[in-house]
């Protein structure tokens, strides 16, 4: 019993991570949900001066500051309070698509 | 050497016009404040204490290092995509009271996290690695890791924050004041950085 | 000189209709699907652009507006502080025809036939739509005030909730204002336009009362119970900077202004008058949205399905910006509006290309206060499409206030403005 257990423990496991790495988010919908940073930073993160742009920023990079602004690492005036709006896979797809944009 | 005296002289010119000058102090420090619980209090703390380890200490640093860092930041000499925006608008004066400022804050100093790694850089910070030819940084830095006029202090800065600009220097990322540091650092091991840095958070 | 610039736009927007047929069936004969926004304000122009950027130009879009420009109210409060100018606030339309292809015109709309899907302006002109896009903004209720009724009276007691001639002209009467002189504002009961508005509005007359006029008072007569939106910032801030200028009261329900004698009636408290009077009154959806039975909630917002902001009375018309019901905890706020706008034109675009609409919307709002000229305070929250609940919900754990008010905000807060606009209209 406790065999069969642990195989198909780990084969969930296995399943949930290859997803998690591979979640396949509506290209569409990540394009949505980036506009929503636009009226601070920019249509397609292209900023105006006197805010940081997004456009072809790294995905690591960006996704390193949510997270820092999420946890409290990162003191800020706002981006904390906007980042704990996002789920993580959110933050990851939105950050995607910012790297893509031409600077 | 030359670009170092040359850097050194025109720090002590700073110092000694600051030693003359009248009793700007209370003004100055009247606009430093208010300059800090405007704008830099967010990421370096209202006393330059700095609540986050991604922004780095400014309690106690040198006053002529902070005005230099700032002009550098305004010059572009130094780049900095968040102290760009912050800098823009400061002119020298305001610079050196904030320097000013800073200096007279204190910050209390916490443990090393890694007291092992921490000795490691106590033996690097003071003796170097003569089997690498690295210099000792206390020959600059001073054995307290406190600086001077002409050098930052190091002495309570964040380990991620020191260890950050060490590795800009081998890199070349940071573009100021690398003339040396970079020669220097050239000759660290990734261990050997993190170590220092490690070693200077808890000096 | 506008009628060429509307015929120079109007060519422009028919030759980029035919440019961008590529991926519409029909070729030649400039068919693509149509668009007709209505307000070319947060919301219209901001739904306007994104139709065409994300149709890849291949969606045709008509905006009407009646303003040449586009004016502010964000930022329109400093004008009337002294720090900014006109100017400052103002940014013409032109980019959206120049760069977006866009086909704006100067108008006025004064019927909408649901049926036939035609929009009538006044100058006797039609417009066909295959979607329709309303962002009225609110309707003064000014006849709830029946001295505002008066000949003149409008002309004397200002709102200036609409950016534009009523700003320089309410900055113009507290310039001409004698030392010792009291200024009062309004505030109806919520919901209204732009939560803080009133409250910055007060500091920034109270900051130029300070400079200039420092023996006048600053009135602030509110209908809630209590500040609507960063109560104890805007309380800390008016005790801290301007004791003895501002006094707040709550409670103060406006039934009746007499334009004559600058006088204030309430319903339970005593008459008052004041040097100038800053009325506002209870407000709802623009009037062409009410006129064409869209304000289903009270007669006064207009109800829509938060994936598609189409109302929830009429086919094919979508509504946004400060005219809708909102979903709880929404503000009524221009940059709300353009967020409204981008959701809207995601959906609008899948519609008429048969793809599918965006399941989950989720966007944030930021709302900058200017306590004084430089020192700002902010409200943000990030706000979730629930399926269950059938609306936007803010995000638990998410948005907040400002700690305190600080210079560096009030940087961030004029990027904010020249991003915005940018997204807006450029």
């Amino acid at each position: 019993m406790k065999k069969i257990h642990t195989a198909w423990t780990l084969a969930l496991l296995l399943v949930a991570a290859s997803a998690s790495q591979a979640q396949a988010v509506d290209p569409l919908q990540a394009r949505s949900w980036a506009a929503g940073c636009a009226n601070c930073h920019g249509t397609n993160g292209r900023a105006e001066p006197g805010m940081e742009s997004l456009a072809g920023v790294s995905q690591e990079d960006i996704v390193k500051k949510m997270q820092d602004y999420k946890t409290g690492r990162r003191p800020a005036t706002l981006m904390h309070q906007i980042s704990k709006g996002y789920s993580d896979d959110q933050i990851q797809a939105i950050a995607a698509y910012f790297a893509a944009q031409k600077k | 050497m030359r670009i170092v005296a040359t850097a050194i002289k025109g720090l002590l010119y700073v110092a000694a016009a600051l030693a003359l000058s009248p009793c700007w102090a209370q003004a100055d420090e009247a606009r430093a404040k208010k300059i800090v619980s405007g704008v830099c209090f967010v990421c370096h703390g209202a006393e330059g204490e700095s609540a986050s380890e991604v922004f780095p200490r400014l309690a106690g640093q040198h006053a002529e290092y902070i005005a230099k860092q700032l002009d550098n930041f305004k010059s572009g000499k130094r780049k900095s995509t968040a102290m760009a925006d912050m800098v823009a608008k400061l002119t020298p004066d305001e610079m050196l009271a904030l320097g000013k400022y800073f200096e007279k804050q204190s910050a209390p100093v916490e443990p090393a996290k890694d007291p092992a790694l921490a000795a490691v850089g106590q033996y690097i910070y003071h003796s170097g690695n003569k089997f690498s030819g690295l210099a000792a940084c206390a020959s600059c830095h001073g054995p307290k890791a406190l600086g001077t006029v002409a050098l930052p202090r190091l002495a309570g800065q964040y380990a991620i924050y020191t260890e950050t600009q060490l590795k800009q220097f081998h890199q070349r990322e940071r573009t100021n004041d690398n003339a040396v540091m970079h020669a220097i650092v050239s000759k660290m091991t990734a261990l050997e950085m993190a170590a220092v840095a490690e070693y200077l958070s808890s000096k | 000189m506008k009628r060429r610039q509307f015929i120079q736009t109007a060519s422009w927007g028919s030759a980029a209709g035919v440019l961008g047929l590529s991926g519409c069936a029909t070729v030649g004969s400039g068919s693509g699907p149509k668009v007709v926004v209505v307000g070319g304000g947060y919301g219209g122009a901001t739904a306007a652009k994104y139709v065409r950027m994300w149709s890849d130009y291949g969606i045709q879009v008509t905006l009407v507006e009646p303003n040449a420009s586009f004016v502010s109210c964000p930022i329109s409060n400093l004008v009337i502080g002294g720090s900014k100018t006109m100017g400052d606030i103002t940014t013409p339309y032109d980019n959206l025809g120049k760069r977006h292809g866009v086909n704006v015109v100067r108008g006025f709309v004064t019927q909408i036939d649901a049926e036939k899907r035609l929009v009538k302006l006044a100058d006797g002109s039609e417009l066909s739509y295959d979607r329709l896009i309303l962002s009225p903004g609110v309707d003064l209720m000014m006849d709830t005030l029946p001295g505002m009724g008066k000949p003149g009276a409008q002309d004397k007691i200002l709102h200036a909730w609409k950016a534009g001639p009523q700003t320089l002209a309410l900055r113009q009467q507290l310039e001409a204002m004698p030392d010792g002189g009291v200024f009062a504002i309004t505030i109806p009961l919520a919901p209204y336009r732009c939560p803080p508005g009133p409250y910055e509005r007060a500091c920034q007359v109270a900051n130029y009362f300070s400079k200039a006029k420092p023996k006048s008072k600053v009135l602030i007569l509110d209908e809630n119970d209590d500040v609507t939106s960063k109560g104890p910032l805007f309380k800390k801030a008016w005790a801290e900077r301007y004791k003895g200028i501002i006094e707040y009261r709550s409670k103060h329900k406006l039934v009746d202004v007499d334009a004559a004698t600058n006088t204030l009636k309430f319903e339970f408290n005593d008459d008052l008058k004041a040097n100038v009077l800053n009325v506002l009154p209870m407000m709802r959806a623009g009037d062409i949205a009410v006129k064409t039975g869209l304000a289903t909630a009270n007669k006064r917002w207009c109800e829509v399905d938060f994936l598609t902001f189409e109302s929830k009375a009429a086919k094919n018309i979508h509504v946004l910006g400060d005219s809708i019901q909102v979903a709880p905890l929404m503000p009524k706020s221009g940059h709300m509006a353009n967020q409204h706008g981008k959701t809207c034109a995601a959906a609008v675009v899948a519609l008429l290309t048969g793809k599918q609409v965006n399941a989950m919307p989720i966007y944030n709002n930021t709302c900058y206060s200017f306590v004084s000229d430089e020192d700002v305070v902010h409200v943000a929250s990030v706000h979730r499409y629930d399926a269950e609940k059938k609306t936007m919900l803010t995000v638990p754990g998410s948005g907040g206030v400002s700690s305190a008010a600080n210079e560096l905000e009030g940087r961030y807060a004029l990027a904010w403005a020249r991003n915005i606009w940018a997204d807006t209209l450029a």
